[in-house]
C-alpha cells in the first residue's frame, strides 16, 4: 500500500428529509431517511431508479442540503457549515466517484489522478510520483501516459477512483460506478473498490441499483420511495 | 440426464469408485450441485447397463468390497456426442414464487408488493453471501499451460448463480414497477 493508514469516518442520517419545487406541488424525495454508518464500514445502497438514491449521496457529501433531519459526519454536522466550510469539508473529507468518469481529456491518466494533489498545493512531482503507485495498485502501470480517449470504460472508471482517493479523504461516494461497464469490467473495479478503501480505513458508501455490485458491501440498505426499507447485515432479514 | 454425463466426463479422466464420483462431480460443479448416494449409483447402473462404463471389483483387507468404474469407448463416443450438441431446450423456469403470485393475484396489490419486496431481500443477501464466497481468479498466476484451472471455473459456476439471482431481482423489480402503474391507472 502507498502509504500508512489512515482513519475512515461515521456518518450519521437523522430523520433526513429532501423535497423538491415541482409547480405548485412539493416532489417529496426522501422521507425520514435515518441510518448510520461506522467508520471504515462499506455500505450499499439500493433501491429502483428516482428512490432518492443519488439525492442522498448529494446530501451526504455536502454538495446539497436536506429540507429537514440532521446529517453528520465525523465529528461535523454539515447544517452547521457555511458555505466556506462545506467547500473545505468536501475537498478534504470526501472522494466521489460518478458513473461517467469526469476526466480531463488532455490530461495522461498520471496526471489526471494526482490533480487533486496539485490543488492541495503538493508539489508536482510527488504528486505525479504518489499518482503513479495509486494507479498501480489499480493495475494500471501500463496505461500512465496514455489520454482518456486511449482508455477503456473500466480503465477510465479506476482512475477517477484513483483520483478520488488520492488525497486518503476518509470518506468515498460512489454514485452508480458501475453503470456505465460491462459486466467484467464492473466485477474488477467491484472488487478493487472492496479492497483499496479498505486497506485505507475509508468509509464506502455506494448507491447502485446494480444488486451484483451491491453483493461486495458488508451491508445493504434498501431504498424504495424516499423510505429505508430495511437494512440488514446478510440473511439476518430472513432466516 | 446432466448427472449421468457429468458422471461419464468424470469416468473419462480416471476410473474412480461411487464415492469418490461422488465427491469429484461436487468439487467440479463447485458446490451447487450435491448428489446422494442412491443417484449415484442408480446412475452408473444404468451407465452400466447402456455398456458406457464397466466395473472391477477392488477388495482389500479389513474392508468391504468396492467397485472401480471405467468408461468404456462406447462411453466415449456417448460423452464426445452429448458434449457436441447443444442443450436441447432451456431449462424449465419453475419458481414456487410464481405460484403464489398466481394465488395472490385477488388479493391485495399491497400484500403481492410486500411478497415481492421481501423476496428481493432474500436475493439480494444471496448475492452477497455469494459474492463473499466466490473464488477470485485474478491473482491467480499464469503457470497454468494446459487446460483451464479448477478454481476459474469455481468462479464461472458462482457467477452464473450470481446473473440468476440478479436476472431474478430485476424481474422482481418489474413486477413491482408494473403493478405500481396498474394501481395508479386504477386510482386515477
Amino acid at each position: 500500500m502507498f502509504e500508512a493508514r489512515k482513519q475512515g469516518t461515521s456518518v450519521q442520517l437523522i430523520k433526513v428529509e429532501k423535497a423538491f419545487r415541482r409547480g405548485r406541488q412539493d416532489l417529496s424525495v426522501l422521507k425520514q431517511v435515518s441510518f448510520e454508518v461506522a467508520s471504515g464500514e462499506f455500505v450499499a445502497v439500493v433501491g429502483p431508479s428516482g428512490a432518492g438514491k443519488s439525492t442522498l449521496l448529494q446530501l451526504i457529501g455536502g454538495l446539497d442540503t436536506p429540507t429537514a433531519g440532521l446529517i453528520r459526519v465525523g465529528g461535523h454536522r454539515l447544517d452547521s457549515l457555511d458555505e466556506v466550510a462545506l467547500a473545505r469539508f468536501r475537498l478534504a473529507s470526501v472522494g466521489f466517484v460518478f458513473q461517467y468518469f469526469n476526466l480531463i481529456p488532455t490530461l495522461t491518466a498520471v496526471e489526471n489522478a494526482a490533480l487533486p494533489l496539485m490543488l492541495a498545493n503538493v508539489p508536482r512531482r510527488r504528486a505525479l510520483e504518489a499518482s503513479e503507485e495509486l494507479l498501480a495498485e489499480l493495475g494500471l502501470t501500463e496505461r500512465l501516459d496514455h489520454t482518456p480517449d486511449e482508455l477503456s470504460g473500466g480503465e477510465l472508471q479506476r482512475i477517477s477512483m484513483a483520483r478520488a482517493i488520492i488525497t486518503k479523504p476518509p470518506l468515498l461516494l460512489a454514485d452508480e460506478p458501475t453503470g456505465s461497464l460491462d459486466s467484467f469490467a464492473g466485477e474488477e473495479l467491484m472488487r478493487l473498490l472492496r479492497k483499496v478503501p479498505a486497506a485505507l480505513g475509508q468509509t464506502v458508501i455506494l448507491v447502485t441499483h446494480d444488486a451484483k455490485a451491491a453483493a461486495y458491501a458488508d451491508r445493504i440498505i434498501t431504498l424504495r420511495d424516499g423510505v429505508v426499507r430495511e437494512s440488514g447485515r446478510a440473511p439476518t432479514v430472513f432466516s | 440426464m446432466s448427472v449421468k454425463f457429468g458422471l461419464l466426463g468424470i469416468l473419462a479422466r480416471q476410473p474412480q469408485h461411487g464415492y469418490e464420483l461422488k465427491r469429484t462431480f461436487e468439487q467440479i460443479t463447485g458446490g451447487f450441485w450435491q448428489l446422494n448416494y442412491g443417484q449415484i449409483y442408480q446412475t452408473l447402473d444404468r451407465l452400466e447397463s447402456e455398456g458406457f462404463v464397466t466395473f472391477r471389483v477392488e477388495s482389500e483387507d479389513n474392508v468391504p468390497d468396492r467397485k472401480v468404474y471405467r468408461i468404456t469407448s462406447e462411453g466415449r463416443q456417448a460423452l464426445g456426442a452429448w458434449l457436441a450438441n447443444p442443450e436441447p431446450r432451456p431449462r424449465p423456469l419453475r419458481d414456487e414464487l410464481f405460484i403464489r403470485l398466481a394465488v395472490m393475484s385477488t388479493g391485495e396489490l399491497n400484500a403481492i408488493s410486500e411478497l415481492l419486496a421481501s423476496h428481493r431481500e432474500v436475493y439480494l443477501h444471496k448475492m452477497a453471501e455469494l459474492t463473499k464466497a466466490k473464488p477470485d481468479s485474478s491473482e491467480l498466476g499464469s503457470h497454468f499451460e494446459d487446460g483451464v484451472p479448477d478454481q476459474l471455473i469455481e468462479e464461472l459456476l458462482v457467477d452464473a448463480a450470481l446473473f440468476h439471482a440478479d436476472a431474478d431481482l430485476r424481474w422482481l423489480e418489474h413486477c413491482e414497477a408494473k403493478l405500481r402503474a396498474f394501481q395508479r391507472t386504477k386510482i386515477n
